[in-house]
């Protein structure tokens, strides 16, 4: 019943979300046989962007002219930030929510133990997160296949990258909503924190000496730019993720367990 | 078991500011327990320490005989608690919440949930954001008893409501306490818990005063006296315990704690005007243990 509640109160924001993502995608893909009719020159003027904006898109690493490569640098990028929104405010906000509007004095006073409410509000988050990206998926392997430059692996793995990602987030997100109430704060914060550590990302591409900072970046983790061309997950980078996810989640559910409703 | 709710020591500070300190009291199974005290005192942080809806620093709480520690989730399932807020889901019709609510507790008839709608006068199908402050408040007390539960907690269940209304409430209480159901019940409003409660503990700064029956703790043996005549200086009063409370013009008001008969006699020799004999109100016995430095 929880679980039915959680989903209907978020049914709205995952169709809106997923609505504007996959027509984003659909576009992109659409207008791709006609970029690569020009491909020529296109390649010409791109040799005449300068590095950095070149570095900073994985146009350095990866070939334009398949409609996977074309797609890895600008639409990935996209659903991998929008993705990322979606997944960090959503469980940003599905706990602090009950705070700030005042319901968790009610939730909390029903037979219920608060680790099941706990899994009932990250499995709401995880339905939607997947539901999303399976959405995005269906629709590059529909997209892929039409244009005739369809590669398994390649797209599997551009797949997978966005959920890891919004996966990462969300679990962040959930650990940063035990400790703030304001669901508005929250939701502020989900939102620089996604757009934030992109930033961070393309500073460390840019910038040899801060290069390191690339390692607080979850966009790092799942970059195109090793994906595509290695065609494989980089390794450390999947610990990482799951390291972050199990510690922020065990967290949350201990720090909900013992956490004084906001008066 | 006796004993439903029982408190010993409870303390909570919530970071340095102090929420209640060393609280005992206990109620006794089929009372209805008053728990008075000014804004402030403590008596919503007592109630959701038991309920853990935040955590104790110290002390200990039974309800129903179990440690609330290790019961917590159990007990809620016989604990029907209406805050002193009622805040609940702003999209949700009064039906569909207490529907919602009701799936917590597992097998609740439709029958139950319509006789608490007509009874409180509730308009099933309006959503919550747009009920008034005294609307939500019903609301919140057919949550509390959609269950049937053994002990109803109510922080300030009065305030809110019509008079008309409060008679009603009243009355849905003493039903479920017929039926067996244990009341703890907080509230400023003294004349409402002299009306409905067995028992009362006053709560101050933090720390319960005093604990006791309300019967005895309204008993009183002072009455005030008012006297309008021409002749009061003429007036001799009995021996006895007297407090001037107000002198002015023609007109005398005194707190007499005496022999009634000696007091009749003596006003009997004077031309009197206007006479009015009354007891304290409820309202000053209780301001006499806020007040003191117990």
């Amino acid at each position: 019943m929880l679980l039915k509640k959680e989903l209907k109160d978020n049914l709205k924001s995952f169709i809106i979300w997923t609505s504007i993502i996959i027509a984003f995608v659909v576009m992109m893909i659409a207008v791709y046989p006609s970029f690569s009719n020009d491909m020529d020159a296109i390649n010409e003027m791109m040799k005449n962007f300068p590095e950095g904006m070149l570095k900073a898109f994985n146009m350095d690493k990866i070939a334009f002219d398949t409609a996977i490569g074309y797609f890895a640098t600008e639409g990935y990028m996209f659903v991998a930030i929008l993705g990322g929104c979606f997944a960090s405010i959503t469980a940003g906000s599905i706990i602090s929510k009950e705070e700030s509007d005042g319901t968790s004095e009610f939730l909390l006073s029903k037979p219920i133990a608060r680790n099941k409410i706990v899994t009932s509000k990250i499995l709401t988050v995880l339905i939607y997160i997947t539901g999303l990206n399976l959405a995005i998926s269906l629709i590059t392997l529909i997209g892929f296949n039409v244009i005739n430059e369809f590669n398994f692996t390649k797209w599997l793995l551009i797949s997978v990258g966005p959920l890891l990602l919004c996966l990462t987030f969300a679990s962040i997100s959930f650990l940063i909503s035990c400790f703030i109430i304001k669901s508005r704060k929250v939701m502020t914060i989900s939102l620089a924190l996604v757009l934030g550590t992109y930033m961070l990302n393309i500073v460390a591409k840019l910038t040899d000496t801060l290069s390191f900072l690339k390692y607080l970046s979850p966009f790092e983790y799942v970059d195109t730019g090793y994906l595509i061309v290695e065609e494989t997950l980089p390794f450390k980078y999947i610990i990482i993720m799951i390291v972050i996810i199990t510690v922020c989640i065990t967290l949350t559910y201990r720090l909900y367990n013992k956490k004084d409703i906001e008066i | 078991m006796n004993k439903v709710v029982e408190i010993k020591k409870l303390t909570k500070y919530y970071g340095k500011n102090r929420g209640i300190k060393d609280v005992n009291l206990s109620v006794n199974k089929g009372e209805i327990f008053g728990f008075i005290g000014p804004n402030g005192a403590g008596k919503s942080t007592t109630i959701r320490t038991i309920l853990n809806l935040v955590f104790k620093n110290s002390g200990e709480a039974y309800i129903f005989g179990k440690n609330i520690d290790d019961n917590s989730e159990l007990l809620r399932k016989d604990i029907g608690y209406l805050p002193s807020e009622v805040e609940y889901y702003d999209n949700m019709t009064v039906e569909n919440l207490l529907k919602y609510s009701a799936s917590f507790y597992g097998d609740i008839k439709q029958e139950r949930i319509d006789f608490l709608i007509n009874k409180l006068q509730l308009n099933r199908n309006k959503k919550f954001e747009d009920l008034s402050f005294g609307n939500r408040k019903k609301v919140g007390i057919a949550v509390a008893l959609l269950h049937e539960p053994k002990l109803l907690i109510l922080d300030e269940p009065t305030s809110g409501l019509d008079p008309l209304m409060q008679d009603t409430f009243f009355e849905l209480l003493k039903e479920e306490n017929k039926k067996g159901t244990t009341i703890f019940f907080s509230s400023h409003i003294l004349s409402e818990v002299k009306k409905i409660c067995d028992r009362v503990a006053i709560i101050k700064d933090g720390t319960v005063i005093k604990t006791e029956a309300i019967d005895k703790l309204t008993k009183v043996d002072s009455y005030y006296v008012t006297l309008k005549s021409k002749e009061l200086n003429k007036l001799i009063l009995p021996k006895g315990k007297i407090q001037i409370k107000s002198k002015y013009n023609n007109t005398i008001k005194f707190l007499f704690n005496g022999n009634t008969n000696d007091l009749i006699k003596n006003i009997n020799k004077i031309n009197i005007d206007e006479i009015l004999i009354e007891e304290p109100t409820i309202e000053e016995i209780f301001m006499h243990y806020y007040k003191g430095d117990e």
